[in-house]
């Protein structure tokens, strides 16, 4: 009896495998194309309800008051450009120091240490980032600035930057570091002529993609650079920024306002899907890397 | 936002609610005297003090599966 039934509980069994197999594969396929749809779906959506209010008014004049038509977010968008540069002279050289010092010094100990704390920094809320810089920057000298919003969006350009420099630190081969001391080079100049710019192209990336994910943060700015209809040179002063912007152009109770939030948010999708795909562009062509 | 900030405990998920976020984004700006302020600057540290938690967990996880003999991260 054996050898038939046998047989046959294997070809039972083999297609119940394969039934498996069909399902759970088009169950990750399917939430892969979710994935992907999710951003084409906000985009189109985007495109929907803010493509008709974007002209070159929007990109070139200063926000009009209520009921007037017109006007833009020009302050709006070069105030997040300001912002983001603050964030990043403030954020990138911290971030990359201490991701070298993580990759090629530290002992064991403290390096766990200021790793855990820079996973634990890098899952703060932002909400709570922005409620941080607004008691240390804010509070002492009683205005909102511009340069605290460049501080709280620079807190959390650190942890991401660390965190990529370290990795790409570590991927360069050991052997380029022997081969650079057997030539008589010191431990600094190892790492300053020969890992760093090994790592070069990495590490770029990763900042650019952590100012990229702080670029459209709204709660860290709201006690901070708290935002400006105008322009505003100095940064000791409010500053506008484009989520900002859309944050209280949305929450209005004004229809031209909603378009412009709806603009807005265009906007600032459109300048973040750009940059992020021209650093995987630059990156993957490795133009920086032979460059350096 | 799409919360509702509902100062209201409520059982459903379809009705309106707060979370800790919402609540500091919503009523900072309102805040008034500094009891209201420290009151709020209390709930980002439980939301930090959340965070530090879970993040903890998401370690205690890490070592737990390495030592088990799994493939180091």
């Amino acid at each position: 009896m054996n050898s038939v039934d046998l047989s046959r509980m294997e070809r039972a069994r083999l297609r119940w495998r394969k039934t498996v197999n069909v399902i759970m594969l088009s169950l990750t396929g399917i939430a892969a194309l979710g994935v992907v749809s999710v951003l084409f779906l906000i985009l189109g959506y985007l495109i929907l309800n803010g493509g008709h209010s974007l002209n070159l008014n929007f990109f070139t004049k200063l926000p009009t008051p209520v009921g007037e038509s017109g006007g833009g977010m020009a302050n709006a968008i070069v105030g997040s450009l300001k912002l983001l540069f603050l964030a990043a002279i403030i954020g990138l050289p911290i971030g990359l120091m201490t991701g070298v010092y993580l990759a090629e010094f530290g002992g064991k100990t403290f390096s766990f240490v200021v790793r855990y704390t820079n996973d634990l920094l890098n899952g703060v809320p932002s909400i709570v980032i922005g409620i941080f810089a607004y008691s240390l920057v804010v509070l002492p000298v009683k205005h909102f600035s511009a340069l605290a919003g460049g501080v709280a969006l620079a807190m959390m350009v650190v942890p991401v930057t660390v965190r990529s420099t370290e990795e790409f630190l570590r991927a360069v081969p050991n052997s380029m570091r022997e081969a650079a001391m057997a030539l008589g080079a010191s431990r600094w100049r190892t790492i300053a002529t020969v890992v760093l710019p090994a790592a070069s192209g990495g590490i770029l990336t990763g900042m650019l993609l952590a100012l990229a994910r702080v670029a459209g943060e709204t709660a860290p700015l709201l006690f901070t650079a708290l935002g400006n209809q105008f322009w505003s040179a100095n940064l000791n002063q409010p500053i506008a920024a484009l989520p900002l912007q859309i944050y209280t152009y949305a929450i209005s109770p004004y229809d031209d306002w909603h378009r412009m939030a709806w603009a807005g948010s265009l906007v600032l999708i459109l300048l973040i899907v750009i940059s992020v795909s021209l650093v995987r562009y630059v990156t993957t062509r490795g133009v920086l890397k032979g460059a350096s | 936002m799409v919360i509702g900030n509902a100062a209201a405990i409520s059982a459903s998920l379809f009705s309106p609610g707060d979370t800790i976020a919402s609540t500091i984004a919503s009523q900072f700006t309102e805040a008034t005297g500094d009891l209201y302020l420290s009151a709020l600057i209390e709930l980002g540290l439980v939301l930090f003090l959340m965070t530090f938690i879970l993040n903890g967990l998401a370690r205690l996880l890490i070592v737990a599966t390495e030592r088990g003999g799994g493939k180091p991260a």
